[in-house]
C-alpha cells in the first residue's frame, strides 16, 4: 500500500516535470523532444526512491554521479565509472582505509557560454563518490586508465584475498 | 499499416548510415543538454565508451535529428555491483526549420558529443535601430 502511494507520487512528479519542460520547448519553437523512453523514466524513479532511504541503495552506495560498475576477477577487482566529458586531469582517485574515492569537478560547457538552457539532463559541479572495497587490496599496485569518458580502476587483490585451489589427494 | 511499417524498417536498414547499428530498440537513450542562442543551437550528448568513428548523426527531410552510437567498451565479466548498463545509444530530436541543417558540426571528445547547428540567416533576430 505504502509502496503504491510512493510510486504514484513519483509518477506524478515525473509527469509534472516533463510537462513543464515540454511547454517551455514549444514556447521557444526551436526543439521538441521526440521520444520519451519509459524505461529510462522508470529507472530515474527507482533511483529517486532509492535516494529516499538515506541516499543509498542496498549495498550502501549512492546513485550519485558517476555511476559505477564493479567486477570481481580472480586476481583483481575492477571499478568502472562513466565520466563523459571529463578530462583525465580533472579527476582524482584516492584510496584510503580500504575506501576508493573518485572525485572531481564537472565544468560548465565552454561552447554553451551565454546560451539559454532548453533542456538539462547532464549534471554540473563538484562530485565525489566513495566505495568501500570488501577485500584486501595490494595498494601499491592500484592502477587507473581513462578512455573515451570511461574510467577503469584496477585493484589487485592482496595475496591472502585471492581464491585458492586446494588439491586433496584421494586415497 | 503493418506493411507500411515493414517497408519503413527495411528502408532504415538499407540506409548506408545505419549499418552496424540496426536495432535501435535495444539501445540506450543518452543524457542530453540543449542550449540555444540568437544564432545557433548547441547540444551536448553523453556518449561514454564511444570512439570517434562510431557515431552516426543524420537529419532527414522531416528535420528529425538522429544520433546513433556504438559503444566499444567491454568490461570484464562477473559484475558484483551494477549501476549502469552498457550498449549502444540512440536518440531522436525534432529540429525546427529555422536551422541550417547542412551546416551541422560535431565534435566528440572524452565520450561527450557536441553538436552545433547554426540558424538560418532569415531566422536570426533583426535589430531595428530607432531613429530620433
Amino acid at each position: 500500500m505504502v509502496w503504491h502511494v510512493v510510486c504514484r507520487f513519483f509518477l506524478y512528479k515525473q509527469y509534472k516535470k516533463n510537462n513543464i519542460k515540454h511547454s517551455n520547448l514549444n514556447k521557444g519553437g526551436t526543439v521538441m523532444l521526440w521520444n520519451i523512453d519509459p524505461w529510462r523514466e522508470l529507472e530515474r524513479m527507482r533511483r529517486d526512491i532509492d535516494s529516499l532511504f538515506s541516499g543509498t541503495n542496498a549495498a550502501g552506495i549512492t546513485y550519485s554521479f558517476p555511476l559505477i560498475n564493479v567486477y570481481d576477477g580472480r586476481e583483481e577487482l575492477t571499478v568502472v565509472a562513466e565520466l563523459p566529458g571529463l578530462a583525465k586531469e580533472s579527476v582524482t582517485i584516492t584510496f584510503v582505509d580500504n575506501t576508493l574515492t573518485i572525485a572531481g569537478k564537472k565544468q560548465p560547457l565552454e561552447a554553451a557560454k551565454n546560451m539559454a538552457v532548453i533542456r538539462q539532463e547532464r549534471s554540473e559541479g563538484d562530485f565525489s563518490k566513495s566505495l568501500r572495497i570488501p577485500v584486501k587490496v595490494n595498494q601499491e599496485k592500484i592502477s587507473a586508465a581513462f578512455k573515451d569518458g570511461i574510467l577503469t580502476v584496477a585493484l589487485p587483490k592482496a595475496e591472502e584475498a585471492k581464491p585458492k585451489t586446494i588439491s586433496i589427494a584421494v586415497k | 499499416m503493418s506493411t507500411e511499417l515493414e517497408k519503413r524498417e527495411k528502408k532504415a536498414v538499407n540506409h548506408s548510415a545505419a549499418e552496424q547499428i540496426d536495432q535501435p530498440g535495444l539501445s540506450f537513450s543518452p543524457d542530453v543538454d540543449i542550449y540555444a542562442s540568437e544564432d545557433k543551437l548547441f547540444l551536448a550528448v553523453d556518449l561514454p565508451g564511444v570512439k570517434k568513428g562510431d557515431v552516426v548523426i543524420n537529419i532527414d527531410e522531416n528535420n528529425a535529428l538522429t544520433i546513433k552510437a556504438k559503444s566499444s567498451f567491454t568490461g570484464p565479466e562477473n559484475a558484483i555491483l551494477r549501476q549502469y548498463n552498457t550498449g549502444d545509444y540512440y536518440r531522436v530530436f525534432q529540429i525546427s526549420d529555422d536551422y541550417e541543417k547542412e551546416q551541422l558540426s560535431a565534435k566528440l571528445e572524452n565520450g561527450l558529443l557536441e553538436l552545433t547547428i547554426p540558424k538560418r540567416e532569415e531566422a536570426k533576430p533583426k535589430r531595428i535601430e530607432i531613429k530620433a
